[in-house]
């Protein structure tokens, strides 16, 4: 083990140098490091959520690079179809809603808000949703600020926000990989007021494009300068890059298998006790490389997901759905103990649907 | 590192013992060692072959409890389907074809033995085709001896065999997962008279399902000392266990389990090239059941070779592999190079040849 990274970790003293030689440097003293600080900071435990993932509609205005999913299959849910998905979601006792979608002009803060409030009236679950770009599109189209379309957003029922449309908060990354995207400035700006409304939110990373592990540790420290202003960001979520059927595939065919540990065991490391929640992604990794990311920093396996046409459309194989027993045979088969979580990191009872909200 | 299991390991003397404590140790520790007995072994080169994977017939009297692939569509490949599939491979750059079949009640050595020729005089390529269990079957139905079929074999052209069947080389658990296949001793017998018949083989293990670390280990054990007796392994490959469609996959996943966690894979292959040391230097990673990404993993925990480009591939597929049929030789490459390694074209044998890749094939057009 490394221990003076261990200490400085803990204490949150890395520096970019850091982490920019435990990349180089032996990858199993560093993953073994990782691991250690995961278990000082989380201990034992997996976490998953069971949730799922609706995906409204694949029409979509903005056209980033690496996208597979815009115009893939052509379809755009009702709100009744909507619904239906999240009494499937109830069915299983998930405790979360998780909506994404393209971003079409018509997606007004009205046009949120009367969606959150149809699946509130109708349904006990928290809804998790949106991402700055869609907050930053939706104020656009109705003439107010991010600010104010967040606080409708809140009072309309969004629980959390997603911190999705990061990608790499490098501009001139940005601008090879998504230049309609909202900048890296935006994009703080509208997750800081976010957490100041008291909308927390994931923070993510999509590597393995064309940006360098320069641009990749100049994003986790973005997020981390964050986290210590608000303490709003609930997880950190590595998504790594699916390079099959979009515009990205001819310059990256993603990140190795092994970076993929890395940039895992790095978030441990950089986030330390600020952000103590390291996801990894099983649709995209796959649930071994998942179970090996989970013994080098991470600690949470995400959701059971019931439905992700964006990654398949990416090239994902790796199925759209594990149920509860499924995650606790994963987690248990590599000597951890599996703990059922709400969206928020507060305790389920399994089989109990949103308990964890009733006792909060 | 664990220095003194690195010096045993180059040494050939890992035992049973140092086998199970590993697994008991920080696994990254474990990892490390192996990375640097791959170093040291066979340097950072990682080979790959360019062939293609064929199955003759789903048909099976076997009644292995794993298996997704028997009689699912009940077809049987003529003379000419076969020869086709064969002049496809050639026309891709295959210097391989691998060949197995399911086991057929009324198919002879004669029978065998005319495929292979068939083959033989029309293409130039390595034959690489039928297990021990194979052998031992169309042995028995023609009434001959083991040593009389792989010498017949030989000289209708076979160049090597895969050393599947293996599964676990243990007795209770073949009874189990396996009870009409040959026993262990009789593997044994089959492989150890194809090594001396001068046909190499691969040694393979098919684990994650209901053996422990104990039977994998003594699994190993076996393959170890065969080699030191013959030489005739060419590689090691773990073949991880993949649950959907099969009885054995029901049993499993009935316990919580859905085959062998990832870092079980990864140790699997660790402890391979520990126990292996200097006996046999090539550890393959199946990218087909791994999936490229933890392949890539696997590649800095003791691997040195990443298979085949396979073409087709049916089996891992029924029981529910996702990582697709075919690699071309230039996504291989991509994929080596991307873990930072230098990509080998080899024969089935691990003799070198000169890369084929599309580029060099349209460049020689011109």
């Amino acid at each position: 083990m490394l221990s003076d990274i261990y200490e400085r970790s803990l204490s949150g003293d890395i520096t970019k140098e850091d982490a920019r030689e435990l990349v180089d440097g032996n990858p199993f003293e560093f993953f073994d490091t990782a691991n250690e600080l995961r278990k000082e900071i989380v201990g034992d435990e997996i976490t998953f959520v069971v949730n799922r993932l609706v995906e409204v509609t694949d029409h979509c205005m903005i056209g980033c690079h690496f996208c597979s999913f815009r115009n893939h299959i052509g379809f755009k849910l009702t709100t009744e179809q909507i619904l239906e998905s999240v009494g499937k979601a109830k069915k299983i006792d998930a405790t979360e809603i998780c909506l994404i979608s393209g971003v079409m002009p018509y997606m007004t803060v009205d046009y949120y808000c009367d969606l959150f409030k149809a699946i509130k009236a109708k349904y006990d679950i928290m809804i998790h949703a949106l991402s700055p770009m869609e907050v930053y599109y939706a104020a656009n189209a109705s003439n107010v600020t991010p600010y104010e379309a967040l606080d409708a957003f809140r009072k309309a029922g969004l629980d959390t926000m997603t911190g999705a449309s990061a990608e790499i908060l490098v501009d001139s990354v940005r601008e090879k990989i998504c230049p309609k995207k909202v900048s890296t400035k935006i994009w703080a700006d509208i997750i800081t007021d976010a957490h100041r409304l008291g909308v927390r939110t994931t923070s993510s990373i999509m590597y393995g494009t064309v940006e360098t592990w320069e641009d990749r540790i100049e994003h986790m420290f973005i997020l981390r300068d964050i986290q210590r202003k608000t303490r709003g960001f609930t997880e950190f979520i590595p998504l790594t890059f699916m390079h099959e059927n979009n515009r990205l595939s001819n310059q990256s065919i993603g990140a190795n298998g092994l970076d993929d540990i890395k940039l895992h065991a790095l978030a441990r490391v950089i986030f330390g006790r600020d952000i103590p929640n390291i996801q990894v992604s099983w649709i995209k990794m796959g649930t071994k490389l998942s179970q090996v990311a989970l013994c080098a920093g991470a600690n949470d396996f995400g959701g059971t997901m019931m439905e992700d046409k964006i990654s398949v459309a990416g090239g994902s194989s790796h199925g759209e759905y594990l149920s509860r027993e499924d995650l606790i045979g994963l987690i248990t088969a590599i000597g951890r103990t599996p703990r059922e979580r709400n969206t928020l990191y507060q305790d389920v009872k399994p089989g109990t649907g949103a308990a964890g909200r009733v006792a909060q | 590192m664990f220095k003194e299991i690195y010096k045993r390991s180059l040494d050939g003397k890992i035992t049973k013992n140092d086998a199970m404590a590993l697994l008991k140790k920080d696994p990254f520790e474990l990892f490390r060692t192996a990375d640097a007995v791959r170093q040291e072994l066979v340097g950072d080169t990682v080979s790959y072959v360019v062939n293609r994977n064929m199955n003759f017939t789903d048909i099976c009297i076997g009644t292995c409890k794993f298996c997704a692939f028997r009689n699912t569509e009940n077809y049987r490949l003529t003379t000419d389907q076969l020869l086709a599939k064969v002049a496809e491979a050639k026309r891709y750059g295959a210097t391989e074809v691998c060949i197995q079949g399911g086991l057929l009640p009324d198919m002879y050595l004669k029978d065998y033995v005319a495929m292979l020729e068939s083959i033989k005089e029309k293409y130039e390529i390595d034959i690489h085709a039928f297990s021990p269990m194979e052998v031992f079957h169309m042995s028995k139905v023609s009434g001959v001896s083991v040593a009389h079929s792989l010498k017949a074999l030989k000289e209708a052209g076979l160049g090597s065999m895969p050393g599947t069947a293996a599964e676990i080389l243990v007795d209770d658990i073949r009874r189990k997962i396996c009870p009409g296949k040959l026993t262990t001793m009789q593997w044994v017998d089959v492989v150890t008279k194809a090594h001396k018949t001068g046909i190499p083989t691969t040694a393979t293990i098919m684990y994650g399902h209901i053996e422990t670390w104990k039977d994998r280990i003594d699994h190993i054990f076996i393959q170890r000392d065969i080699q030191r007796k013959t030489h005739g392994f060419t590689e090691f490959v773990p073949l991880t266990f993949m649950c959907k469609n099969n009885p054995l996959g029901i049993t499993v996943m009935k316990n919580g389990s859905m085959g062998a966690s990832g870092l079980d894979d990864l140790r699997m292959y660790a402890l391979a090239r520990l126990i292996f040391g200097k006996d046999l230097i090539n550890v393959q990673a199946s990218w087909v059941k791994l999936g490229p990404k933890l392949a890539q993993v696997a590649l800095h925990c003791g691997a040195n070779d990443l298979g085949g480009t396979l073409m087709e591939e049916r089996i891992s597929k029924t029981a529910g592999a996702t990582s697709g049929e075919c690699m071309s030789p230039e996504e291989l490459r991509a994929l080596i190079r991307d873990a930072e390694r230098t990509p080998r074209q080899r024969t089935t044998l691990y003799q070198d040849v000169r890369p084929v890749l599309k580029v060099a094939a349209r460049r020689a057009k011109n």
